[in-house]
């Protein structure tokens, strides 16, 4: 699943690791949710979406090569 | 924070990691109080004393669940998924070596299966399991 992540921890000029820890998870599981390894569970995205005051559609995309 | 100090998050992943460091450390210390009570306890034949057989299965469960409840509760999803991953694999090996070598051993073609090996065997490829998901991501 696609997602704007990086690209969202970056305007807030924060590390992997600090994005991590603010959502409670560990830096690996940021990169690999980053670089579309892992999708993350439904309450990890509404973690995510509650973090960055967003909906969940703007943050992440369903659709496989839209992003 | 990509400058020189820790955020709130990188500290609370630091604090994280430190603490998963520590249980790594406590478990290899049950390892090692394991191995020193089963030499401590051997007797002849290669049998271990009663109480000491008593004393090394409670400190193995106690040290097996009890790590086991800490590191689900710690973990996050992805760091289960890589567990479960090891678990997995090292389970698949079980399944497919054990009752083989079992039948060929009650066959008389090969030796009586090793309990020793087949532990440290599955405790080595759940290991090889969880770093090879670790890696993939």
């Amino acid at each position: 699943m696609k997602n704007r992540l990086k690209v969202l921890r970056a305007e807030r000029d924060w590390s992997q690791a600090e994005l991590g820890g603010r959502l409670g998870v560990s830096r690996q599981a940021v990169n690999a949710i980053e670089t579309g390894k892992h999708d993350p569970s439904l309450p990890l995205v509404f973690r995510i979406a509650r973090l960055f005051d967003l909906r969940i559609e703007e943050i992440f995309d369903d659709e496989q090569g839209n992003g | 924070m990509t400058s020189k100090a820790m955020g709130e998050g990188e500290r609370a992943e630091a604090r994280q990691q430190a603490r998963m460091r520590n249980m790594i450390v406590a478990s290899l210390v049950c390892a090692v109080l394991i191995i020193v009570a089963a030499l401590t306890f051997r007797q002849s034949g290669g049998r271990i004393a009663p109480e000491g057989a008593i004393a090394i299965v409670m400190l193995y469960l106690t040290a097996v669940i009890g790590f086991g409840w800490w590191t689900c509760r710690r973990s996050d999803e992805v760091e289960i998924r890589h567990n479960v991953a090891g678990l997995a694999t090292a389970g698949g090996l079980y399944w497919l070596a054990y009752p083989g070598w079992y039948f060929l051993w009650k066959g008389g073609l090969v030796p009586e299966p090793s309990h020793e090996a087949l532990f440290v065997a599955v405790i080595v490829v759940t290991m090889l399991g969880y770093f090879r998901a670790k890696l993939r991501g």
